[in-house]
């Protein structure tokens, strides 16, 4: 100990210097550089007054890892960012469309071929040239059959599309089409007034210099992975973030505020979100739900920094009607009055969630769940619910099968909880919640043995046929076991219609369909708070301050203050 | 000597054969398949027939189980463990770059939690139903009971979020492997120090303890040398498969940390039926305890020489 005395007491002295030296001075310069000049972002924004230093315009969200950087592979599977790839447009917080990597874009007299006109001076982070060759490549390879990609039917609606996914035609005969160096085309099977939400929600070109030379491998690596957005991938370490820095040769109209946007990964289950929030380890974009809303409302801090709506989501209870009891219309129309959906979204989840008694969530497009008589069909009622159940030859319950109520990955168990409660107290039926995960959930549904479960439909793009669609697909209604004439005619007239009052009242009536014969029970709709720090500054919000649905600009001008 | 652990290698591969047709066999029963429904997204959706039967074809799940079984084999003989469906590398990669930080956090959580385990096992041992002992006890058990997730979000919530002293989690700096391996030792001081109390307070009764003091030999030899070496041979056999799970990881504090090790890769791969990398993690898990029983084994020899196998060492 004693040797070291003279050494420890050098060190002190000069931590003591050191520190006297540099603490009055930095401030100094910091402040005398702040008042010479505007801070100016790598990108070429000039930021506005209150802004940090360069060196801290630094945004970190969190996500889980991405298999690669190709998203037009399978978009589940890859890291996907609105500040790597640029689309044709960008969806305003309004849910207008501005221009992005197409400069314009017009639809023909018959409603089913886009023509888009691209921005002519873009490029990909490695200065080579995007053009609408990297499109249509792209477009094709999508729907490649040798892709398998797990997505491609959200790309059907193209004309032949499924058939080319299917190898039963040539790419030539899909609805892809080059123009010019500059335009292309994509032609729809029908007319499908918001194919701009469908084909930006998913579509964005890759680089068909580099999928040529390095096949498929080109999105493992940043290196081989240019972006034509205005961040380029700068570092991918696996298992811990994927940090991006603005793309030198990005000329278009949302160019870099920040100097790095980082993507902490988490594991898929199991990590603290709110708590690395607090902890100060990530920015903003944590969406939290349930018990974490509960505490973010009650904090005074993180309610100030909390955007708060009703997600575009529906939970309902699913029935499989192939086979009894959910066969019998009366069994699940005494279940649709039998839920206090008050009560479950009041007191058991605490204000979490909204009621409902359709499938659109609320303030969705055509959504009108306040309808009297759609809330007449599944209004909370025991005493109709108990009469039902008697006429389906189930009085108080008696000779009902003991079911499982089955729910996947963590998610509504407290809601299947209290449900399973009420209908037990109102119609006397023994239905056991369990919680199972994804495959088995998915492998009962596909062998018939799940009967009935507490599910949920969440918005894959702006459209209410993103939701009534569903119920008529093939695959859902395998599962279901319902179809019906009279629905499927009402949302085949409505789905090519522009955007009315008349398309609404259609997609309506189909509404109601599923309420009144109770085609599923639907419960409600969950809040979520987004939160994002109060230092993260210029977020493009909603005319009345929230974040807005699929709001595409969001992060496009924000940056972080001094404070 | 030699013979015998040439013998029991032997024996490994016999029992790595066998885990390798059950695991095989028990992944492939289970209901559900990679393939069944849209990945990572919750909403339930179909994937296409025709998709799904390439996807099937191209990892080889289309042909029958023995053959994608000696295919499998074939090909990890020759080091090859096939390419995880989740993570899209191969499997051999993915471990790699994965386990040094387990390995790192389970040595540090081993270095720091058996000898504080075992020191107060040791101190409550000496003075049975003391206060030392009790509050020894108090800890100990605490720290036993309570869901090492419970103590790794409460250590999150006081040193991250309130105190901010130390993240929150991830891997890379010094700062960040703090706050996971004192929470991972936590639950290994636990199980350490009541083996240790109980084995010792035993020793401490026995008749060559007393002979030893009666020897006039100081207390600390006679704790040290005679008491311990003795009450430690329970110790070893409980040290053997803990190291193991210390250096294989654990899928709590790995998650809630955010450490890209392989601790909770078994569980997430089951869940994603992700059959190579459970198969491989299996046969990783079953080789490591088995060589752990072995050196278990080797070392009761050092410990106690009566039990010395396959003649002199």
């Amino acid at each position: 100990m004693n040797r070291f005395a003279p050494l420890i007491a050098l060190l002190a002295v000069l931590i003591m210097v050191t520190a006297a030296g540099c603490a009055p001075v930095a401030p100094a310069s910091e402040m005398a550089g702040e008042e010479m000049m505007e801070v100016v972002s790598t990108g070429g924004v000039a930021l506005p007054d209150d802004a940090a230093p360069l060196d801290q315009q630094v945004f970190r969200s969190a996500g889980i890892e991405g298999k690669h950087f190709d998203t037009m592979r399978n978009e589940y599977e890859g890291f996907a960012y609105e500040a790597t790839i640029e689309q044709l447009a960008k969806m305003g917080p309004e849910g207008d469309w501005h221009p992005a990597a197409a400069d314009s874009w017009e639809l023909s007299e018959d409603g089913r071929t886009w023509t888009f006109h691209l921005r002519q001076d873009a490029m990909w982070s490695d200065g080579t040239p995007v053009t609408a060759e990297d499109w249509v490549y792209s477009f094709r390879r999508y729907l490649n059959p040798e892709m398998a990609n797990v997505y491609a039917w959200f790309l059907f609606d193209l004309e032949n599309g499924e058939a080319y996914n299917k190898g039963e035609v040539d790419v030539e005969e899909l609805g892809v089409e080059l123009i010019d160096e500059y335009t292309f085309s994509l032609t729809t099977k029908v007319p499908i007034p918001y194919y701009m939400f469908k084909i930006n929600w998913h579509a964005a070109p890759v680089p068909r210099h580099m999928v040529e030379e390095h096949g498929d491998d080109w999105a493992n690596d940043p290196a081989t992975a240019p972006s034509n957005g205005p961040y380029r991938i700068a570092e991918w370490n696996r298992g811990k973030n994927v940090i991006f820095t603005p793309n030198p040769y990005y000329t278009g109209r949302y160019p870099a505020t920040f100097e790095q946007r980082v993507q902490v990964i988490i594991p898929e289950v199991g990590a603290p979100l709110l708590q690395m929030y607090q902890a100060g380890d990530i920015d903003g974009g944590v969406g939290v739900t349930g018990d974490d809303l509960v505490q973010v409302l009650a904090d005074p801090q993180l309610s100030q920094e909390a955007y708060i709506s009703v997600m575009n989501r529906g939970v309902y209870i699913y029935m499989n009607q192939r086979t009894p009891p959910f066969d019998n219309m009366l069994v699940r129309k005494a279940f649709a009055h039998a839920v206090d959906r008050t009560a479950l979204c009041d007191n058991v989840m605490r204000g979490t969630c909204i009621p409902a008694h359709g499938f659109l969530p609320k303030d969705f497009p055509c959504e009108r769940n306040d309808d009297p008589e759609l809330i007449a069909y599944q209004n909370y009622d025991p005493e109709l619910a108990a009469d039902l159940m008697a006429q389906a030859g189930y009085p108080g319950g008696e000779g009902f099968p003991e079911l499982t109520i089955f729910t996947k990955e963590g998610e509504f168990i407290r809601e299947a909880e209290a449900i399973q409660r009420m209908l037990a107290d109102n119609l006397g039926v023994k239905l056991t919640p369990q919680n199972v995960e994804r495959a088995f959930y998915v492998d009962q549904m596909r062998n018939g043995e799940l009967k009935v479960a507490l599910n949920r439909w969440g918005a894959d793009f702006i459209d209410p046929s993103n939701f009534v669609d569903w119920w008529d697909d093939p695959a859902a209604s395998y599962f279901t076991g319902w179809t019906d004439e009279e629905y499927r005619n009402l949302i085949d007239t409505a789905r090519p219609m522009a955007m009315s009052t008349e398309r609404c009242d259609l997609y309506h009536e189909a509404l109601k369909i599923l309420a009144r014969d109770a085609i599923g029970v639907f419960v409600m709709n969950p809040v979520q708070a987004v939160l994002y720090k109060d230092y993260v500054s210029g977020l493009t919000l909603t005319d009345d301050g929230t974040l807005g649905v699929y709001n595409m600009m969001l992060l496009d001008s924000a940056y972080i203050t001094d404070n | 000597m030699t013979r015998y652990v040439l013998g029991r290698f032997a024996g490994i591969i016999g029992v790595l054969f066998i885990v390798s047709i059950m695991i095989f066999l028990m992944i492939h029963t289970i209901p559900g398949g990679p393939f069944d429904a849209m990945p990572t997204t919750s909403e339930f959706r179909e994937i296409p027939e025709h998709i799904r039967e390439k996807l099937m074809a191209k990892y080889g799940l289309d042909k029958p189980l023995y053959v994608q079984y000696f295919r499998y084999m074939w090909a990890a003989l020759r080091g090859d463990f096939g390419i995880s469906f989740r993570y899209g590398e191969p499997v051999t990669d993915f471990i790699s770059r994965s386990w040094p930080a387990t390995a790192q956090l389970g040595l540090s959580a081993m270095a720091i939690g058996i000898p504080i385990g075992i020191g107060l096992g040791i101190l409550a041992a000496l003075r049975p139903n003391t206060w030392l002992d009790y509050l020894t006890n108090v800890v100990v058990i605490t720290t036993f009971v309570t869901p090492v997730f419970v103590i790794a979000i409460m250590s999150i919530i006081i040193f991250a979020v309130i105190l901010k002293w130390l993240p929150s989690g991830g891997w890379g700096e010094p700062k960040q492997w703090i706050l996971p391996t004192f929470v991972y030792a936590l639950g290994q001081i636990g199980g350490m120090a009541r083996f240790t109390r109980a084995s010792m307070v035993d020793a401490m009764q026995a008749e060559y303890v007393r002979t030893a003091r009666a020897k006039g030999l100081r207390e600390s030899a006679v704790v040290m040398r005679h008491a311990f070496r003795s009450a430690s041979l329970p110790l070893v056999t409980l040290l053997g498969p803990m190291v193991v799970n210390l250096l294989l990881g654990s899928f709590f504090i790995e998650a809630i940390f955010r450490i890209p090790g392989i601790g909770g890769q078994i569980t997430l791969a089951l869940y994603n039926r992700d059959y190579p990398v459970i198969m491989a993690l299996i046969l990783l898990w079953t080789f490591a305890i088995a060589i752990a029983y072995l050196v278990t084994d080797l070392l009761y020899g050092v410990v106690d020489p009566r039990i010395r196998v396959g003649g002199t060492m």
